[in-house]
């Protein structure tokens, strides 16, 4: 696990998006980004003046075709291409399934190790905008079931800087879903170019009550580690970034500290991330727990528009602090 | 008429009679159970696979589908590893992981082929864009049947590579059927061609049976691609003699069949080679029996070859 150390300069989440983008590209000519919105609208900032830096042509003009964007991109990456495709939002990614699960994710096991497709399609995750139920999937635990992709969130301007070029590095097809928290957290960034790799969790807050390990909900889990803290009580918050792969041997040394896993997750319970997690820490750290896991998803429902439904039905600040006193045998507020 | 010099026409005919040979000595194979998983004999489209293959060079790339194993013979691809693969056996092109339907050599440009309808149609739009990016001449070729055109990919991917200029050709097996179902029932024109307009290319219909005719309009559609003109859509109309997957009764009406049986792709190659005065009989079946020995020996090579050992099973998945 890492934490923030050495470090110069403060940014925001679409600036660190952007430099790793201009970085990645200063490596590499065979970069070509794709969106259906223009240049000022891509990977959640606007991206035209990358134009001005490495031409116009490092933009390949798409509209809103979803199925034969990811396959063409899928095809460019097999043709030495490293395309990277900005989907815009989870759910535009439904249309391109043929094409991410058949194309995408098999082509380099069916052909034996001949194709590689190193493709990146990035995703902003939409929550709590009143957007409705198309609009607001999370559909990296449906990913993540699928060999041969690798599936990565980062909510912090330090750790999406890194992992994004982790993703674009890749020669394996990455789904990078972009999450900016709300938190001022992590935002300063070295001087010099770094990577944040695959398969390395970052521990937000540090402390031996209980792990909380938070998957697209760091703002609700630091909120209330944070809370916790001013009461005695200070949990490991462990954010995995890249969930598949997924850094299993840092969230179960945090477990061998604490005995107790809570596991927070924005998407639904059924075959959530936070199942995988759960599962991984029965399996394999079995002995160090002294409480059953606990999942905090939201509900086995579509996100509702209506305000006072919508904020029900995602992972709580409270409905944390709560499973972490229930494990500690605290009285709550429930 | 084409300027095609002699061994290219003969060359073309071998590869029409090895196809030819490769799908029945399959299809016997299967009924003694020799091998796993479904075939789907192309038996009757060889004209089409070698032709379309024909104007292209080892750097340009194909794309197939789920009765894609004459395009990379077609490609030159080495027939022991193809039918090593369709028998599971390490030594296969893919080592055994991708079997009868995912035919690929990399090294003869056989980028794949898909045993979803239409799926590597987007594929090949991408495959394309790679070559004007690397500023290479090169092209792709993409096959598919008339059922995979009513798939939303491929109108997807006709627009696409209007759009984006690329040097694919889009070229249209239709036989008329998918599975046993006549096309032309569920869809809302017999004449798939009439698509390419409204995708802003040119679009060329072509006698499928006639080896030099397929090689002719693709060879056009090549030339204008290299040239930086885009895409083209060819509808080549052919018939699968055979069944779609595995023998089953036969549902075509019988004037049909008759038909084009009379169209043998092979016999009319045949014809033309002795009217053209290029080959007599005689050496016209000695090239038919060396197609037969380089089959024959590859099915040896298949039979003869190890299986994968089960501990390669998470190779490829990752790289």
């Amino acid at each position: 696990m890492s934490i923030a150390s050495v470090a110069t300069r403060t940014i925001d989440y679409p600036t660190a998006v952007k430099e790793a983008l201009q970085e990645e590209l200063r490596r590499s000519s065979d970069i070509v980004m794709m969106g259906h919105y223009a240049p000022e609208r891509i990977f959640g900032l606007n991206a035209s003046d990358l134009a001005v830096e490495f031409g116009s042509g490092v933009f390949q003009p798409v509209a809103p075709h979803e199925l034969s964007t990811v396959g063409a991109a899928v095809g460019a990456a097999m043709g030495g291409l490293r395309p990277i495709v900005d989907l815009y939002m989870t759910t535009f990614a439904w249309y391109a399934m043929d094409a991410l699960v058949n194309q995408a994710a098999k082509n380099r096991f069916l052909t034996g190790g001949q194709a590689s497709v190193p493709a990146v399609f990035t995703m902003s995750l939409v929550m709590g905008r009143r957007y409705g139920a198309h609009h607001t999937d999370r559909s990296y635990p449906a990913f993540m079931n699928i060999p041969g992709m690798k599936v990565a969130t980062a909510s912090t301007p330090y750790d999406v800087k890194g992992l994004f070029k982790t993703a674009i590095r890749d020669d394996n097809p990455v789904l990078f879903y972009f999450n900016p928290s709300s938190k001022s957290e992590r935002t300063q960034v070295p001087p010099d170019e770094y990577v944040v790799p695959f398969g390395q969790a970052v521990l937000h807050r540090t402390g031996s009550a209980a792990t909380v390990v938070s998957i697209a909900t760091l703002d609700a889990a630091l909120t209330a580690a944070d809370s916790l803290a001013k009461e005695g009580i200070h949990i490991d918050v462990v954010e995995p970034l890249s969930l598949k792969p997924l850094d299993t041997e840092s969230i179960l040394s945090s477990v061998a500290k604490t005995g107790h896993l809570i596991v927070v997750d924005a998407a639904h319970p059924f075959c959530s991330a936070a199942s995988e997690v759960a599962a991984q820490v029965a399996e394999h750290g079995f002995g160090s727990l002294r409480s059953a896991v606990r999942r905090i998803t939201a509900p086995d429902v579509h996100i509702p528009f209506s305000p006072i439904l919508e904020d029900a039905v995602w992972p709580s600040a409270n409905s944390i602090i709560n499973a972490v006193q229930s494990c500690l045998g605290v009285a709550t507020d429930e | 008429m084409l300027e095609t010099q002699p061994d290219q026409l003969l060359g073309m005919f071998e590869k029409m009679c090895l196809i030819r040979v490769f799908e029945e000595t399959l299809i016997d194979a299967k009924t003694s159970g020799e091998f796993p998983g479904p075939m789907h004999p192309a038996v009757g489209q060889e004209a089409v696979y070698v032709g379309a293959c024909a104007p292209l060079t080892r750097a340009d790339y194909i794309l197939g589908t789920h009765r894609s194993h004459g395009h990379p013979i077609a490609k030159g691809a080495d027939l022991n590893r193809l039918m090593a693969e369709i028998f599971g056996k390490a030594d296969g092109v893919c080592g055994g992981k991708g079997g009868s339907m995912h035919l690929a050599d990399f090294s003869v440009g056989v980028m794949g082929a898909s045993g979803i309808l239409a799926s590597q149609v987007p594929v090949a739009v991408g495959l394309a864009l790679s070559q004007i990016r690397k500023q290479t001449n090169n092209v792709t070729v993409v096959f598919f049947g008339d059922g995979a055109a009513q798939e939303g990919a491929v109108h997807e991917a006709m627009n696409l590579a209007s759009v984006w200029r690329v040097p694919v050709i889009f070229i249209c097996e239709n036989n008329n059927y998918y599975h046993s179902v006549r096309t032309s029932t569920r869809s809302s024109t017999d004449e798939l061609v009439t698509r390419a307009s409204s995708y802003n290319m040119p679009g060329a219909v072509v006698d499928g049976q006639d080896v030099l005719a397929v090689s002719e309009t693709v060879s056009a559609a090549v030339v204008r691609a290299r040239n930086g003109a885009g895409p083209t859509f060819v509808e080549a109309r052919t018939y699968r003699f055979l069944w779609h997957s595995s023998p089953e009764p036969e549902v075509r009406p019988e004037e049909e069949l008759n038909f084009w049986r009379a169209r043998d792709p092979i016999e009319i190659m045949t014809r033309r080679l002795i009217e053209l005065g290029v080959a007599d009989s005689s050496s016209l079946s000695a090239i038919q029996r060396r197609a037969d020995s380089a089959v024959a020996a590859a099915l040896s090579f298949a039979r003869k070859g190890a299986f994968p050992e089960v501990g390669e099973l998470q190779d490829c998945t990752y790289g």
